[in-house]
């Protein structure tokens, strides 16, 4: 059966397997069941499961073959409900240091974003919180992009995710792939839309501005009060020269969100312009 | 004292998977392998337990209690008797490795249901989703019958179609897409088939404009 899955077959026992298949029914409904179970796309569902899984395993099981030590001593001779008592607290202890010391390994804490750094894109993405804006046109890569593809492809990540973590590492060629595809599974998602037109939007491509432009008008078809869609189609406009536009969609901006960061943003960009 | 190291460890990450599978099932006791291993594709091995247990019937909520014995029960699966199992894989492909990956942990969570079921049946307790199983209305033997005459009709349609190159491959692809249920974007996964999804489109379009001139 995987065989046939994976053109791993000679013609003969492709010919059998093909046969096979069509007259039996509990293999065809295996193969159906192999090919849902191998699905590349992996649903927020079964990230979120497979997340609380990873999280909750423990590390390694060893099996000590030494003779009690001072520590096994130690819980022979107290009584059974000092032990309990030093159990509890032994189990509270290390709850508590792993969620202090260890590590998380999920997708959003490998994204960039998700560590408070530095912004280096105009453009609001989806879900962004506020962080100040550093204008440059050369920003270093925030963190280790190529082990933290790796590590994403690892974790299952979906091209949503994987277009969002090429975009924050300025790699906007990749992240208009991933999220294209992306695009295609989820027709439907302002947040893509979004995001797809700030790939678009930074690549600086000329033509690209007005692909960015259709794809933020798209989000607020979606959503007609998406904020970092009409925040992002005002810097469009702005970047297209319609100046006149992209004021009154400033305006709009700040009509819905007075003030948050990206509305002091805008306010210092409305107040240059009358300068 | 080790006699003889065959891949160095740095080599190790740099192996295709499905030569890593090959070095793992040579070597079952090398750790550096294994490692690797484990690294690479634990997460698929769950990810491939998790939906097998959804699909049959499995309530995604309680797949936390069974996921870390499960996934010892795979690579249990794959060494035991001297690694009989990965020493049987023969792919060249990642996908091939997981394929292969995906049935054994199919068969992982099909047996350990089983297991359960007969452990319920003896203590003669019947569980609520099998309850609601038995409550659901079945089709009667006349419909049943229908549509297997429909399904022998179609099946002689499609056997028969002279347009088609190959009407074995698209009476599979019929069966796959109408009775399995699966989507066009499914089905171009397998890669025998070797058929793209506009290519699937074509032959599904085809079927159907053949059953309705026959049917």
């Amino acid at each position: 059966m995987s065989g046939f899955l994976s053109a791993g077959l000679a013609e003969d026992e492709r010919a059998y397997c093909q046969r096979h298949l069509i007259e039996c029914e509990d293999c065809r409904g295996e193969l159906a069941l192999l090919v849902r179970i191998l699905d590349e796309e992996v649903s927020p569902v079964e990230l979120a499961i497979l997340n609380r899984v990873e999280t909750a395993r423990p590390e390694r099981h060893t099996v000590s073959v030494q003779p009690p030590g001072l520590y096994e001593r130690f819980f022979q001779s107290i009584t059974a409900g000092w032990k309990l008592a030093v159990v509890a607290t032994t189990i509270i202890l290390v709850v508590t240091a792993t969620f202090i010391l260890l590590p998380k390994n999920n997708i959003s804490d490998i994204s960039p974003q998700g560590a408070g750094s530095v912004r280096t894109l105009e453009a609001r993405l989806s879900s962004q919180p506020y962080s100040q804006f550093v204008q440059t046109r050369t920003a270093p890569a925030v963190g280790n992009a190529p082990s933290g593809t790796d590590e994403l492809k690892r974790l299952g990540a979906n091209p949503f995710e994987m277009g969002r973590f090429y975009l924050l590492h300025n790699e906007f060629a990749k992240a208009i792939a991933q999220l294209e595809d992306a695009k295609k599974q989820e027709p439907n998602s302002v947040e893509i839309s979004n995001d797809l037109g700030v790939a678009y939007m930074e690549s600086a491509l000329d033509d690209n501005l007005d692909k960015a432009v259709g794809q933020f008008k798209e989000a607020l078809r979606l959503n007609p009060k998406y904020e970092p869609a009409v925040f992002n189609l005002a810097l469009a406009s702005e970047r297209l020269g319609h100046f006149s536009e992209a004021e009154e969609d400033f305006s709009l901006y700040l009509q819905m969100d007075p003030d948050s960061g990206w509305a002091n943003e805008v306010k210092s960009k409305l107040q240059l312009w009358k300068h | 004292m080790k006699q003889e190291v065959s891949i160095d460890v740095r080599s190790v990450t740099d192996l295709e998977a499905h030569e890593l599978m090959r070095e793992c099932a040579k070597d079952l006791r090398n750790a550096d392998l294994w490692e690797e291993f484990h690294a690479r594709f634990r997460r698929k091995i769950n990810l491939y337990l998790l939906r097998a247990f959804r699909a049959l019937g499995g309530n995604s909520d309680e797949f936390d209690r069974y996921a870390e014995d499960w996934a010892q029960e795979v690579f249990t699966k794959l060494v035991q008797n001297e690694g009989r199992v990965i020493a049987s894989f023969r792919g060249s492909t990642e996908l091939s490795v997981y394929a292969f990956l995906g049935s054994i942990a199919l068969s992982v969570v099909a047996d350990q249901l089983r297991f359960q079921r007969a452990l319920r049946r003896r203590a003669q307790v019947v569980a609520l989703d099998q309850l609601q199983d038995f409550g659901m209305p079945q089709r009667d033997s006349e419909t049943k019958f229908s549509a297997l005459l429909d399904l022998i009709d179609v099946e002689r349609a499609l056997r028969e179609d002279e347009e088609s190159k190959n009407p074995e491959r698209d009476l599979l692809i019929f069966k796959l897409h109408f009775v399995e249920g699966l989507s066009v974007r499914e089905i171009s996964t397998i890669r025998e088939l070797n058929l793209t999804t506009s290519g699937l489109e074509k032959v599904l379009n085809r079927v159907r404009n053949r059953l309705v001139r026959k049917l």
